[in-house]
């Protein structure tokens, strides 16, 4: 009797949760988005949305307005016309093109929900629900060869004033890097990549620094950004070569523990017992 | 002695510049609350028990809660909203506004939205912009900041009075924190030198400049506690300038100043100088573009009368077969040194400035699948440069990477280097590379014998294994154990035999994340091992 009441109360939970939506809905008039299926009198979109199909439904083109050829299908984009008082399709724009997803609810709607004594989220009634709930979201980043295997990479952000180590990014092989965040959805900020050092940050194809790259958290249960990074600003490919393996001075490399890049070294700890004297030394002293 | 001073003058003066700037910012908008609540990632401040405003012009506003979304400079005041200025005042229900505009939308249930001014004329019916009311939710458990005042300065920074970052276990307190959000990427750049801790602590700042000191820890030698004060300038994208004055409690300090101006879509310019334990080095450089391939003009001077120029120009990635790229690379430039470059020779007076050319060839290939689910890549790159003296310096250096996923967990990566380098002198080897007599000395005393055997050619060999574990999101672990097997022969100077580096990153509360860091150089100078640590925390 116990696992009975258990299955009738688990029933009646997901009824209510499979009704939800259709209340949520209430006068909701266009709906636009990829088409799923057309099947016993439903249209069923990519979103697990579906809407029953009046029987004088019209098929007209997306675009025009006027009759169209196509068929619905999978795969076509449609934006569906509802009537707010029969709950049914009456007409499917169809096109084949990439159209954004959209909601529009009945003017109605908007002014019952100013004229509420219940708080309704606002953005509910725009079509663009942003929650604020954790969204994971995964940063995979793509480096060039020139990177080596040792060196970490991360995310500099305007919200951590770009530190250039804000966010560390994981190495999964020889050219990706990736990390995963719980962001809330609707947050925004702008990143670059950086191996840990503003000398040392993304750049374009060219050489040449770019703008910050701008990112958003959609209301969405999981998101990924992938980011491929073309160079970076302190590659040393073509550059004035230093002595390798950096140890040994010569004439022309009179700073040899320079194992950083250019002007500014990187830090680097001296051996217990401090370098070793210049004299006696070489005899062509740095 | 003359370029440490200009170097020293030209942070100063950039540091200068920047002070009244931002010492003359002022706060346009003031947050008070029982409870202030501050989220890092949305940049969301909501003020509850008592929420009030304060914006210019004498105007006053409050309401049961009070939403800053400072990305969007927008206020949303909901339940028992009001807004005031002087003698006049208006109700609603909620109340949205700009930090940065005029408009103000009242939000009546019972008779609709009402729209007016920051003057507070009479307010007229206007549809309903629900827009202008979205507010993401938050989860006060992740809030990064608690306080009770919060005085805005719109697209550059909120000083929290006083601040206390919550935990589960409790709130570090400070009487007042400046979090910084400007969306300028040129505040990034810093001209203090490298620390183990770096902690900054805002003291102004404005949309276009920023003073902060930084709690500092150099890990030596010599080791200890550091304050750095820097200055920065910021102009969009387009410009920036950085000015930093660095003093260990123990040791020498040190200044510097890096310069950045982007001045059309094909040129750039930047300007770097330091001035550190008594050496200093100031550099300019132009960089271009012309569709993917580069150039760049580099001028350096330094101390001891040093000086280099260089003009380097270098193809975009060219496709060969199987995603193989190859880029090329061509530089023009000289070196100098005020008494001669090549101090071995009688007359080394005459080689004050010598030009050399070089051209680089680098040769990557694409990351292919290899057999037991292993992924593989390779770069080799060769460079010659030629000298204006019968020399030349030759370098091959070859990488190979391996990578294995075993788990979303797991990963294990592999990569072997082998850099090959020769100086080479024709007719006059012995003379640039004779055994040193009497023998150098190793750190720990001992004569360095190995290196008699170096006649200019090297080989530095180098094996790197990882293994990275990241059960969560929240916490990975990082292993890795480097094998350097060089020629000449490791005796004290270069890099150890053996280095041994743990890293370990978690957030132990929901608004904290902290890294650690732990290294250990084996058998470097005689010592058995050398520990190394780094620590930082992130929101």
């Amino acid at each position: 009797m116990t696992t009975r009441r258990i299955f009738t109360l688990l029933a009646i939970l997901a009824l209510c949760a499979l009704a939800l939506p259709t209340l949520a809905q209430g006068g909701l008039v266009r709906f636009t988005g990829q088409l799923l299926d057309v099947r016993d009198g439903y249209v069923y979109f990519s979103t697990g949305d579906a809407f029953k199909l009046a029987p004088d439904v019209k098929l007209l083109d997306y675009v025009t307005g006027k009759p169209t050829t196509l068929q619905p299908h999978v795969k076509l984009y449609a934006r569906a016309v509802l009537d707010p008082a029969t709950k049914q399709v009456t007409e499917l724009d169809l096109t084949p093109k990439k159209v954004p997803f959209q909601t529009v609810f009945a003017p109605d709607v908007t002014a019952a929900a100013a004229n509420t004594a219940t708080v309704v989220a606002p953005e509910l009634i725009g079509g663009k629900r942003i929650t604020g709930k954790q969204v994971p979201v995964e940063f995979l980043v793509t480096v060039p060869p020139t990177t080596a295997i040792t060196d970490v990479v991360y995310l500099a952000t305007d919200v951590s004033n770009w530190n250039p180590q804000a966010v560390r990014l994981d190495r999964v092989d020889g050219e990706r890097y990736r990390t995963v965040l719980h962001l809330a959805s609707g947050t925004k900020f702008t990143f670059r990549v950086t191996r840990g050092s503003w000398n040392s940050v993304a750049v374009g194809p060219d050489g040449l620094e770019e703008d910050p790259i701008t990112f958003f958290v959609p209301e969405t249960d999981a998101y990924s950004r992938k980011v491929t990074v073309a160079a970076w600003s302190d590659d040393r490919t073509g550059a004035p070569q230093e002595a390798q393996p950096g140890a040994v001075p010569t004439p022309f490399n009179p700073n040899p523990f320079n194992n950083g890049s250019g002007l500014f070294p990187r830090s680097r700890a001296t051996p217990p017992g401090g370098l070793p004297p210049t004299r006696p030394g070489p005899q062509n002293p740095p | 002695m003359t370029g440490r001073r200009a170097v020293a003058a030209l942070a100063a003066v950039a540091g200068l510049a920047g002070l009244p700037a931002t010492a003359w910012a002022r706060p346009s908008a003031g947050l008070d609350g029982g409870t202030i609540l501050f989220f890092a990632d949305t940049l969301a401040l909501v003020a509850r028990n008592g929420a009030t405003l304060r914006l210019d012009g004498g105007i006053r506003a409050g309401a049961d809660a009070i939403a800053v979304d400072l990305k969007t400079d927008r206020v949303v005041l909901a339940g028992h909203a009001f807004i005031q200025r002087g003698s006049l005042r208006a109700d609603a229900d909620a109340i949205a506004l700009d930090l940065d505009d005029q408009r103000i939308d009242l939000l009546d249930l019972a008779s609709g939205d009402h729209r007016t001014t920051r003057a507070l004329g009479e307010a007229v019916q206007a549809p309903i912009d629900p827009a202008r009311f979205a507010f993401p939710d938050v989860v006060d458990r992740y809030a990064y900041i608690r306080a009770k005042h919060a005085a805005i300065t719109p697209h550059a920074n909120v000083r929290f009075r006083p601040a206390a970052f919550p935990t589960s276990v409790g709130a570090v307190p400070v009487p007042s924190y400046l979090y910084t959000f400007a969306t300028s990427a040129g505040f990034g750049a810093s001209a203090l030198p490298a620390a183990d801790f770096d902690q900054p602590y805002g003291l102004w700042g404005t949309p276009y400049a920023l003073t902060t000191v930084h709690g500092r820890w150099i890990d030596g030698p010599p080791a200890g506690p550091d304050i750095g004060l820097q200055e920065q300038l910021a102009n969009g994208d387009v410009e920036y300038a950085t000015a930093a004055v660095d003093q260990p409690l123990r040791g020498q300090m040190s200044t510097g100043f890096d310069a950045y101006r982007r001045m059309s879509p094909i040129y750039t310019i930047s300007a770097q100088g330091t001035d550190a334990l008594g050496i200093w080095a100031a550099q300019t450089s132009l960089g271009a573009a012309f569709g993917q391939a580069g150039g760049r003009v580099t001028l350096v001077a330094g101390s001891f009368g040093t000086s280099s120029f260089d003009t380097s120009l270098r193809t975009p990635d060219l496709p060969l077969v199987g995603g193989t790229t190859l880029r090329l690379t061509g530089d023009v430039g000289y070196d100098a040194r005020r008494g001669g470059l090549l101090t071995v020779l009688p007359d080394a007076a005459h080689y004050a400035t010598v030009w050399r050319h070089s051209l680089d060839a680098f040769l990557a290939t694409p990351v292919v699948r290899a057999p037991l689910g292993t992924r593989l890549s390779a770069t080799l790159e060769g460079t010659r440069t030629w000298y204006a003296f019968p020399h030349r310096y030759d370098q091959l250096t070859g990488t190979v990477t391996a990578s294995k996923q075993f788990s979303r967990a797991f990963t294990m990566l592999g990569t072997y280097q082998n850099a090959w380098s020769a100086e080479v002198y024709p007719y006059a080897q012995a003379l640039f590379y004779p055994p040193p007599n009497p023998p150098l000395l190793a750190p720990d005393g001992t004569p360095w014998y190995g290196y008699d055997a170096f006649a200019g050619v090297a080989v530095a060999r180098s094996t790197t294994v990882t293994a990275q574990l990241t059960p969560n999101v929240n916490t990975s672990a990082q292993l890795a154990v480097t094998r350097s097997d060089d020629f000449l022969q490791f005796d004290g100077i270069g890099p150890p035999p053996w280095t041994v580096t743990g890293t370990l990153r978690m957030r132990p509360f929901p608004n904290f994340g902290i890294q650690l860091s732990r290294s250990y150089a084996f058998d470097w100078g005689g010592v058995r091992w050398v520990p190394r640590w780094s620590i930082s925390i992130t929101p």
